[in-house]
C-alpha cells in the first residue's frame, strides 16, 4: 500500500517549457562600475566635510531682499520662523546626497543628514534610506513622506514616511512596488489635509522599451508618458489603497486640495504634452484646466485653494505658471527656471514659494518676485524642495474622534508629540507583547513583564497580505520611533519566512491611528479554548478568511455569525506553522484584534485583544 | 545590450530625465561570468525539465511552473557561490516560489489557478485533478518524493518540517491519491 503512486510517472510524458533563455534574461550581468577617480573621491569627502564644518555660516550673498527681523524661536522651539522651514535635497547622481533645512527668513541652511556616501564620519546620517525624492510634509509638520528605495532593492521606488530628523524611514504598507512588475514604482506622494491619507502615483507594471530593449528608465516616474501610472490614495499608516484616476495613458504627480475634496494631477497625452486635471478624492470623472498643448508638470494647489500652480514649457522656456482652480486663463508667475526646474513648494501660509532651479534655492513672493537666493549647491545639483510647516502643539484628548458607533476609544490620554518609544524584540518565533524584552518611553523603562504595564497592542491587521512592508531596524531587533500626535499603539512583531528563499527573522512594529480601534462591550476573548477547529488555508481566498472567522467563533464567546474576520495578515514560521492575525469586524466596526495559530493539525486562537491600550495611557 | 541604472536621485529631476541612462554593451555585461553561467546551465540541462514537470504537477498551471523554475535558476545564477548545494537549493526555491505564487493568486482571485486549456495525455488530467484536492503540504511531499525522487531530507528542508513528518504526510497523500484515482475510473 505504501508504494509510490505510479500514475505520477505519466508526468514524464509532458514537454517542459524551454526556459534557459528566460533564465538568462532574468539574470543581469555584473554591474560595470563607473570609473572611480580616487582623487575626486577624496575631494568629494573633503568638500563634504568642509560643508558640514561651516554649516550655518553659508554665504547667502544674494539674500538681501530679506529682513532678518522676526527671527526667533518658533513654536517648535527650533529657532525657525512661524512660517516653517524648507527642506532641500542637494547632490545625487554619482556623488553624495544631502538634505538641508533652510530658514526661509534668513537663508541660513543647516545640514540634516546625508546618504552616507560623503563619509560615514559626517554628522547627521541617521539612515541613508532617508535620502530619497519628492519629500512632502504632513500638514502638522510631524512626519515627512517621500519616494525612495534601499540600495539592495533598486529600480522600484517605495513610499516611506519618517520622522522630522530623518530617522526611522518606514515603508508605507501597500505601496511597496518591488513585487509588482517591471519598472513598477510608487512616487509623488501628497498628504491629505487631515494627514490620514496619501495620494500618490502608482505604476504596477511600467514596462518600457528603449532603443528596442525592454528595461528600466531611471527616474522615469518623472515622465508620465514613459512610465505609466495612475493616481491612488492609501492610508498614511498603510493599506486601504484605492485607485482614483483611470486616464487613458497615465496620471501622475498628484496634489491634494486644501479642502480635502479634490486631487490635482498630470494627465499624459503624448511624450511631450500633458494637461492638468482635477479629480475627486474618491475618484470620478476629472475636469481639465489646461489644454494639453504643452508639457505641464508638478501641479500644486495654492494654500488658499483658489489657484493651481504648475511648471510648464509652454512659452518655450521653463516657467512657473498659475491657473484658477475652477478654470480660467493661465498666467506666468516666474520664468526663473534655467535648464531644469526640479521642484518647488508653497509656504504653508501661501505668501511665498520656494523654487529649486537646479543650481540654487530661490524664495519667491506669491506674485513671483524674487525675495532671495540661497547658493546652497556648492557644485552639486539642487533637487527636491519641501516646505515644512511649523510643528503643531501636542494633541489633546478632544482631537481623538469617537468611533461612529459612539463607543469611545479605550483611552483618552493624549500622547506627547515628543515621546520616543524604543523596544527590543526577541529573535525567532512569532509573538508580540510577550516577545518584547525591553521597552522604554522617553528613556524611561517600561516593565513589559507586568501585564498592567505591557501597553502594547499585539498586532494591527490591514488589508494586505504580508508584513513585508514594515520597517525594520538596523540590527533587526531594536526599534525606536518618535510618536506624533494621534499615533498611539506600537506592537512588536517577529516576522519570518516572508522571503521565498529563506527565513529571515526581523523585528517590526507598526503605529496605528487611534481612531481605528475601540472595544465592543460584551465580547469576551480573555479565555480562548485550546480546541483546534477549522483549517488555516484554502485555495479559495474568501473561504480562507471564513476559516479564520469560524475558528474565532468556535473558540471565543461573544463572536457572532455575522462578524467578519478582516484583513488577515500572516506569518509563517515555516511552511507548516502559521500565525494569522486580523480584526473581527461587526457591522463595519472593528471589535477586536485576534491572533490565531495553525500548527499543522488545526487552528487555535492564541490571543484576542479587545482592550487596546495606548502607550503611556 | 542593456540599460544601466544611474543612481536615482539625479534622474528624478523633471525635464532632465531621459538623458540619464547609459547603454552598456553586451560584451561588458558578460565579462567575468562564463564559469558561473555554464555551471548553472549544466544544472538546468540536468534537472530543468524534471523540475518543471514536478512544479507543474504541484501547481497545475504552466505559467506557475515556468515562472518558478526560471526564477529559481535565475536566483541561483545571481547568488553565485553563496549557494553550497545548488541542486537541493534550486528544487527548494522552485517549490517555494510556486507555493507563494499559488497563495498570492488564491488570495487575489479566490480561485485555484488550474490550467484547463492545456491539452495533456491521459491520464494526466485525472491525476492533476486528484493532486489538486490534496492540501499543499501533502501535494508537495507526494510530488517531490514519488515523481521527482527527491530525498526526504530535501523535502523536509523545503517544507521546514522533520523527516518523520514527511513520511506521515507522504503516507496520507498516497492513500488519498489512490482513493481518488480509483474513484475516477
Amino acid at each position: 500500500m505504501n508504494q509510490p503512486v505510479k500514475q505520477l510517472r505519466h508526468f514524464d510524458d509532458l514537454d517542459a517549457t524551454p526556459l534557459w533563455s528566460t533564465i538568462e534574461a532574468r539574470t543581469p550581468g555584473p554591474e560595470v562600475p563607473p570609473p572611480v577617480n580616487p582623487i575626486r573621491r577624496v575631494l568629494v569627502v573633503v568638500a563634504a566635510l568642509a560643508i558640514f564644518a561651516v554649516a550655518g555660516a553659508f554665504a547667502w550673498s544674494a539674500f538681501d531682499g530679506r529682513s532678518p527681523a522676526g527671527v526667533g524661536p518658533g513654536p517648535d522651539g527650533s529657532g525657525l520662523p512661524s512660517n516653517g522651514s524648507i527642506w532641500v535635497r542637494v547632490g545625487g547622481g554619482d556623488g553624495p546626497s544631502f538634505v538641508y533645512q533652510v530658514n526661509p527668513t534668513t537663508g541660513v541652511a543647516t545640514p540634516l543628514f546625508n546618504d552616507g556616501q560623503a563619509g560615514s564620519d559626517l554628522p547627521g546620517t541617521p539612515d541613508p534610506a532617508a535620502v530619497g525624492s519628492q519629500y512632502e510634509w504632513s500638514p502638522d509638520g510631524s512626519r515627512v513622506v517621500f519616494s525612495g528605495w534601499s540600495e539592495d532593492k533598486p529600480y522600484h521606488p517605495v513610499l516611506y514616511t519618517m520622522d522630522p530628523n530623518g530617522s526611522q524611514p518606514t515603508p508605507v504598507r501597500g505601496s511597496d512596488s518591488r513585487s509588482w512588475g517591471v519598472g513598477a514604482f510608487s512616487a509623488y506622494p501628497s498628504w491629505s489635509p487631515d494627514g490620514m491619507r496619501i495620494a500618490y502615483a502608482r505604476a504596477e507594471n511600467s514596462d518600457v522599451i528603449v532603443n528596442g530593449q525592454r528595461g528600466y528608465i531611471p527616474g522615469c516616474e518623472t515622465s508620465p508618458f514613459l512610465c505609466r501610472s495612475q493616481i491612488h490614495v492609501i492610508d498614511a499608516i498603510g493599506g486601504n489603497d484605492k485607485q482614483v484616476t483611470h486616464e487613458l495613458i497615465s496620471a501622475s504627480m498628484p496634489d491634494w486640495s486644501p479642502d480635502g475634496r479634490s486631487i490635482v494631477f498630470v494627465s499624459s497625452i503624448s511624450e511631450k504634452t500633458t494637461r492638468i486635471g482635477v479629480v475627486g478624492a474618491d475618484g470620478g470623472s476629472p475636469t481639465f484646466l489646461t489644454n494639453g498643448s504643452s508639457e505641464d508638470l508638478l501641479p500644486r494647489w495654492s494654500p488658499d485653494g483658489l489657484a493651481i500652480t504648475f511648471l510648464s514649457d509652454r512659452s518655450g522656456k521653463l516657467g512657473l505658471y498659475s491657473v484658477p482652480s475652477d478654470g480660467g486663463p493661465v498666467t506666468l508667475i516666474s520664468d526663473v527656471g534655467g535648464t531644469a526646474l526640479p521642484s518647488y513648494a508653497w509656504s504653508p501660509d501661501g505668501t511665498e514659494i520656494a523654487v529649486s532651479d537646479g543650481e540654487a534655492l530661490l524664495i519667491l513672493a506669491a506674485d513671483g518676485t524674487v525675495l532671495g537666493r540661497v547658493d546652497i549647491a556648492h557644485g552639486y545639483d539642487v533637487g527636491d524642495v519641501a516646505w515644512r510647516p511649523a510643528s503643531s502643539s501636542e494633541a489633546t484628548a478632544s482631537q481623538i474622534t469617537p468611533s461612529p458607533s459612539g463607543v469611545s476609544p479605550t483611552t483618552s490620554t493624549p500622547q506627547a508629540a515628543s515621546a520616543v518609544l524604543s523596544i527590543a524584540c526577541q529573535t525567532g518565533g512569532a509573538g508580540i507583547a510577550d516577545q518584547v524584552v525591553e521597552a522604554q518611553q522617553d528613556g524611561v523603562h517600561i516593565d513589559v513583564s507586568n501585564p498592567s504595564d505591557a501597553r502594547f497592542l499585539e498586532f494591527h491587521a490591514v488589508d494586505d497580505d504580508s508584513g513585508s512592508a514594515f520597517s525594520n531596524s538596523a540590527d533587526g531587533r531594536s526599534i525606536s520611533h518618535a510618536l506624533s500626535p494621534g499615533e498611539w499603539v506600537v506592537g512588536c512583531i517577529q516576522h519570518a519566512s516572508q522571503s521565498t528563499y529563506g527565513d529571515v527573522p526581523t523585528a517590526e512594529f507598526q503605529v496605528v491611528d487611534p481612531r481605528s480601534f475601540w472595544v465592543e462591550p460584551g465580547l469576551d476573548c480573555t479565555s480562548p479554548t485550546s480546541e483546534r477547529t477549522g483549517d488555516h488555508y484554502s485555495v479559495d481566498g474568501a473561504k480562507n478568511e471564513e476559516n479564520l472567522r469560524a475558528t474565532a467563533e468556535a473558540q471565543l464567546s461573544g463572536v457572532q455569525d455575522t462578524d467578519v474576520f478582516q484583513g488577515a495578515g500572516y506569518v509563517g514560521t515555516d511552511w507548516i506553522q502559521w500565525q494569522y492575525w486580523g480584526i473581527l469586524v461587526r457591522d463595519g466596526q472593528r471589535i477586536a484584534a485576534v491572533k490565531l495559530n495553525y500548527d499543522g493539525a488545526g487552528m487555535t486562537v492564541e490571543s484576542c485583544v479587545p482592550d487596546v491600550h495606548r502607550l503611556g495611557a | 545590450m542593456r540599460l544601466r541604472r544611474h543612481r536615482p536621485r539625479r534622474a528624478l529631476s523633471a525635464f532632465a530625465r531621459i538623458r540619464s541612462y547609459t547603454v552598456v554593451g553586451e560584451d561588458a555585461v558578460l565579462t567575468g561570468v562564463p564559469t558561473r553561467r555554464s555551471l548553472v546551465e549544466e544544472l538546468y540541462l540536468q534537472q530543468g525539465d524534471t523540475l518543471w514537470r514536478a512544479i507543474f504537477a504541484f501547481a497545475g498551471e504552466r505559467g506557475v511552473a515556468d515562472d518558478a523554475v526560471a526564477e529559481a535558476f535565475a536566483q541561483f545564477l545571481r547568488r553565485g557561490d553563496a549557494i553550497r548545494n545548488p541542486n537541493a537549493w534550486v528544487w527548494t526555491a522552485a517549490f517555494r516560489i510556486a507555493a507563494e505564487e499559488l497563495r498570492k493568486r488564491s488570495r487575489a482571485t479566490g480561485a485555484s489557478p488550474r490550467d484547463t486549456t492545456y491539452e495533456m495525455p491521459d491520464p494526466l488530467p485525472e491525476v492533476l485533478a486528484a493532486l489538486a484536492t490534496l492540501p499543499t503540504v501533502q501535494r508537495t511531499v507526494v510530488v517531490m518524493h514519488d515523481y521527482a525522487d527527491r530525498p526526504s531530507s530535501e523535502i523536509a528542508q523545503t517544507l521546514g518540517i522533520a523527516r518523520s513528518t514527511v513520511r506521515v504526510h507522504l503516507s496520507t497523500a498516497r492513500r488519498k491519491l489512490r482513493a481518488l484515482l480509483e474513484e475516477s475510473r
